[in-house]
């Protein structure tokens, strides 16, 4: 009984708002009746007695409210009306409007952007089962301290084999596919993965099947390929399933597409069986395969990792001299994948943060400016009895829709921005390409915009809270400043913004600078002019000989190409990412260190012309000459970096050391020393390097280096027909020019400078816009006393100073913060800053005049309007 | 009107005042309990309505008093109150703790 009436009760108030209403009213007008008929009784006349009765009643409104409190619901529905009146104040004030929400959709957009990314790349599962389960491993070389070399074929055999807790375990490897077009032989970077790989990602295709187990020992006749793969080249055709593709060799059947989100290594969407001659199989020291596993069930990692020193020491013995100093070492698949992007994400991060914080304290300043213009009606309120909590609400109602309406705004901004963001990202960011504004975002965004609202209402609420009503009222508008607090925290707010967009501005010049001197570096070769063809010649040449006799008729081919003038050879190109092996163990002869002690070198086997094509000089002694064959003498050329770390300095030519190089240690006499290059990336300092002869160290790898006169990607058709001429069989593994590499080993860099600079821009013009709005109202405010000041006789010029000086105390105070805040932030961007001190004072000095001159430009048009105003006028007016 | 003996009331203790009045008249409008009130106190309590009508409607939701829409003697639609079983219970112990309290405040300026 009670409680159905109760619901009764609430069903009324919360459906029907008007019923209740006009309820009240009749309640109320029936007791101002009968108090005034009361009153007339005692002798009142009926319009003194309906007065005195609506006198004693006191303030309807504030009953009413305290009434409608009452009801069920009561919190939410003066939520709605206050949102409604908010949004009807917004309405009437366009101009501020538009600068609030476009400020918020900047802010609250490229933060949402940057999120997107975030969250894709670094935060979401990775699309495979139990992500947190897989395991890559590695070998480890003790001996130089390298935890990250590939494997070789059969320590990954013995490793799978011996494993308990890493269950089951694949390997894979970098591959390219041939596939025979009407035009010619084409070749796509594909996975050659082992039996097992489809197990430890274990996620079921989108069509089709995997491997079997026949299929990784006989021909390799089939594929998959990724879904978008299958989306962009096949029309997302489920027939496509069990058609058959023309192969230089015959051809290949498609079997199944990989589920949507596969597309995580490289950009890599054809895999094949991983399929190795057996003698292959046998080898223990060519390091090429890339090793991923799943911890078995029960298994940790640290259970993975010490059974794998086990399994490596165990190894060690029984192969000593391959697995000479060699362990393994397991780390999460996640950490492999995500390592080199956290820190670029990061650095976005950290500068979208700082955008947003410009955008909240420039809307914060704008609420703050209207709530000025608003006290009076606040006072008022105040006085006819609306409670502190009542007026709190409102402007927390208010700014909530302000930044619920800025945020949906911003939704559009980040589509946008993202679009811009993918275009320049580079492309080995993983699963970047895959960001998207979806539910999570859309979360984030609402969450953001939350928060946003709450920071912008800080100020006005301040104010209310402090604020004495009676000051407000009484406040003519005659007064000639504003209250001190209100504009001290104009004026902080000013400065937050400027001091942000400093430190982005700070932020994005190191990155600019650390670019050009990343250009301005000593390389070390030369790159106008040069083109590369880079084959993989293993299978197709099996022999030495027949290595050394394809490459010279290369080379001689090659040379013949018009407006080629030099051509050379090389099994690692600088700046290129390797291909096949690339270390070799060095030790000085002589020098009582034995091959235990080797240390780690980079080495190529090279063509007697491929310093010259580079521009690579020669220090001391001889190159190669056609010669140093293998019917002659060992010979190496080393670098200075390797003089410098085995002879001290000393004169190294005629000097011995033995290398091990694809096989044993071999003595060799040093013939020549060339200049140092920068190999590894612009950014890394030239490691010791040993040169070999190809024509005594032939390996499959082949990178034909050919300098010309012409453009050098115009030279691609001609050394695809040169090599369709030698051996249309073998496929191109890859075609670039000398400048693509250099552009590509900045393009992280570049990608992230571009982003600091365009927020920067941005930050800064919404700080100017704030400090423009903050002096302007300033003055707008102190027009009576600058009147004053120039009917006693002040010039324009030193009303004007006083404006700009005005501007540049907050200048001043802005950028002090900012440095501040560039000290401390900065930190997110060291792995990124070369040649150049994170506290670069050029670069801070640079960046505050900067916003300096900035700031006084915005405070140009307040001082010009100061002293247009007519003194007389002014002074009149108030 | 002797305004200086006039007293506000505690607070809370309105709620207490209007079961009570509700107890001994079955139904009534807010005016009348208003004057109800101020005349059993004999002028000395003064209900604001500021705060009548909040407590009224803050009973009812609490499912202490119910209401009914009547017509008044001039034909206005009036609101009338009347106590519920829960009301009786809640006036009995509320009744209870001003006892307590009173005869405890009673006790100490006996005692000062």
């Amino acid at each position: 009984m009670k409680w159905k009436r109760i619901l009764g009760l609430a069903a009324t108030d919360v459906l029907s708002r008007g019923q209740r209403e006009r309820e009240l009213d009749a309640e109320v007008a029936d007791h101002l009746a009968r108090e005034a008929a009361a009153l007339e009784q005692q002798g009142w006349s009926t319009e003194a007695a309906r007065q005195e009765a609506r006198r004693r009643f006191g303030s309807l409104s504030t009953t009413k409210d305290e009434v409608r409190a009452q009801r069920f619901g009561a919190v939410a529905e003066s939520v709605v009306r206050d949102a409604r009146f908010g949004g009807r104040w917004l309405r009437r004030s366009p101009g501020f409007t538009a600068a609030a929400l476009l400020t918020l959709a900047l802010g609250l957009g490229a933060t949402t952007a940057v999120f997107s990314i975030l969250d894709t790349v670094l935060l979401r599962p990775l699309p495979y089962r139990d992500d947190r389960e897989l395991v890559t491993l590695w070998t480890h070389e003790t001996r130089v301290g390298n935890p990250h070399q590939l494997v070789s074929p059969a320590n990954f055999r013995d490793w799978r084999a011996r494993s308990t807790s890493i269950k089951p375990m694949a390997a894979m490897s970098y591959w390219s596919e041939d596939w025979q077009g009407d035009d010619g032989i084409t070749s796509i970077d594909a996975w050659a993965v082992s039996e097992d790989f489809f197990s430890v990602m274990d996620r079921p295709l989108a069509l089709g099947r995997t491997f079997t187990p026949d299929e990784y020992v006989t021909a390799r006749n089939v594929f998959i390929v990724t879904y978008g793969f299958w989306q962009r080249q096949l029309g997302s055709d489920s027939a496509a399933i069990g058609r058959s593709f023309r192969t230089p060799k015959g051809s290949s059947t498609l079997i199944g597409v990989l589920p949507a989100g596969f597309e995580l290594l490289g950009n890599r969407d054809i895999y094949v069986p991983l399929i190795l001659p057996e003698e292959q199989w046998n080898r223990r020291q060519a390091t090429y395969l890339l090793v991923a596993g799943r911890l078995a069930p029960g298994a940790t990692l640290e259970q993975a990792r010490a059974e794998a020193v086990t399994i490596g020491r165990t190894l060690e013995g029984e192969y000593p001299r391959e697995n000479e100093d060699v362990s393994i070492s397991v780390t999460p698949l996640r950490d492999e994948l995500l390592r080199e992007a956290r820190s670029p994400i990061y650095m976005l991060a950290g500068a979208v943060l700082c955008l947003l914080g410009v955008a909240c304290a420039n809307v914060a300043n704008l609420l703050l400016l209207r709530s000025l213009a608003r006290r009076r009606e606040f006072a008022l309120r105040s006085a006819l009895g609306a409670s502190g909590n009542r007026l709190v609400r409102q402007l927390v109602v208010e700014s909530g829709v302000l930044a619920l309406a800025g945020g949906a705004l911003a939704l559009f901004v980040a589509w946008g921005g993202l679009r811009v963001f993918l275009a320049l990202a580079p492309a080995d960011i993983p699963r970047l390409q895959a960001a998207a504004i979806d539910g999570r975002v859309l979360a984030f965004a609402l969450a953001v915009s939350t928060i946003a609202a709450i920071i912008c209402a800080l100020g006005p609420l301040a104010r209310v809270l402090r604020g004495a009503p009676r000051d407000a009222l009484s406040e003519s508008s005659t007064a000639t400043t504003g209250t001190r607090r209100s504009r001290a925290s104009q004026h902080t707010l000013a400065a937050v913004q400027i001091g942000f967009a400093l430190t982005l501005i700070i932020g994005a010049g190191l990155l600019v600078r650390s670019v050009q001197r990343l250009l301005a570096v000593e390389r070390g070769f030369d790159t106008r002019g040069i083109a590369a063809l880079t084959v993989q010649a293993w299978d197709d040449y099996p022999s030495g000989a027949q290595r050394i006799a394809f490459a010279n008729e290369m080379e001689r081919r090659l040379a013949s190409v018009p407006g080629v003038t030099r051509v050379g050879m090389t099994t690692a190109l600088p700046l290129h990412a390797p291909v096949g092996n690339q270390n070799a163990g060095v030790v000085a002869v002589g020098s009582g260190l034995t091959d235990r002690d080797a240390r780690q070198a980079l080495a190529a086997a090279i063509s007697p012309t491929y310093f010259s094509t580079l521009g690579i000089p020669l220090r001391d002694g001889r190159m190669f000459t056609q010669f140093d064959d293998t019917s002659s003498s060992p010979v190496v050329i080393v670098n200075e970096a390797l003089v410098r770390e085995h002879f001290a300095g000393r004169r190294a030519v005629g000097e011995r050391i033995r290398v091990s190089f694809y096989g044993p240690p071999k003595e060799s006499e040093i013939v020549g020393v060339v200049a140092d290059v920068r190999h590894a990336g612009l950014q890394e300092a030239p490691k010791p390097s040993v040169f070999l002869p190809t024509a005594q160290q032939p390996t499959g790898v082949m990178m034909f280096v050919v300098k010309s006169d012409r453009a050098p990607a115009t030279l691609f058709a001609d050394m695809r027909n040169v090599l369709l001429a030698v051996n249309p069989g073998l496929p191109v593994d890859e075609l670039t020019t000398a400048d693509n590499l250099l552009e590509l080993s900045t393009r992280e860099r570049r990608f992230v400078m571009t982003l600091l600079l365009g927020f920067s821009a941005l930050a800064l013009v919404l700080a100017l816009v704030g400090t423009y709005g903050v002096v302007s109202h300033s003055m707008t405010e102190r027009r009576r006393e600058i009147a004053v000041r120039m009917a006693l006789g002040a010039t324009h010029q030193s009303v004007r100073g006083l404006v700009l000086k005005h501007g540049a105390r907050l200048a001043l105070a802005g950028s002090t913060l900012g440095v501040l805040g560039a000290a401390l932030l900065v930190r997110l961007l060291q792995a990124s800053l070369f040649g150049i001190s994170r506290f670069d004072p050029s670069t801070y000095a640079i960046g505050t005049l900067l916003v300096l001159v900035a700031a006084l430009l915005a405070c140009i048009v307040p001082a010009a309007q100061a002293v247009r105003n007519n003194p007389a006028n002014v002074l009149r007016s108030a | 009107m002797a305004n200086d003996t006039r007293q506000d009331l505690l607070q809370g203790t309105l709620d207490l005042l209007v079961l009570k009045v509700l107890s001994v008249q079955s139904s009534m409008h807010g005016w009348g309990i208003a004057q109800a009130i101020q005349r059993t106190s004999r002028d000395t309590l003064m209900v604001n309505q500021g705060s009548l009508y909040p407590a009224l409607h803050r009973l009812e939701r609490r499912g202490w008093l119910s209401a009914e829409w009547g017509t008044s003697e001039n034909n206005r639609s009036a609101k009338y109150y009347r106590l519920t079983a829960d009301g009786r219970r809640a006036l009995q112990d509320q009744t209870a703790d001003w006892e307590r309290f009173a005869g405890a405040v009673r006790l100490i300026l006996r005692l000062a």
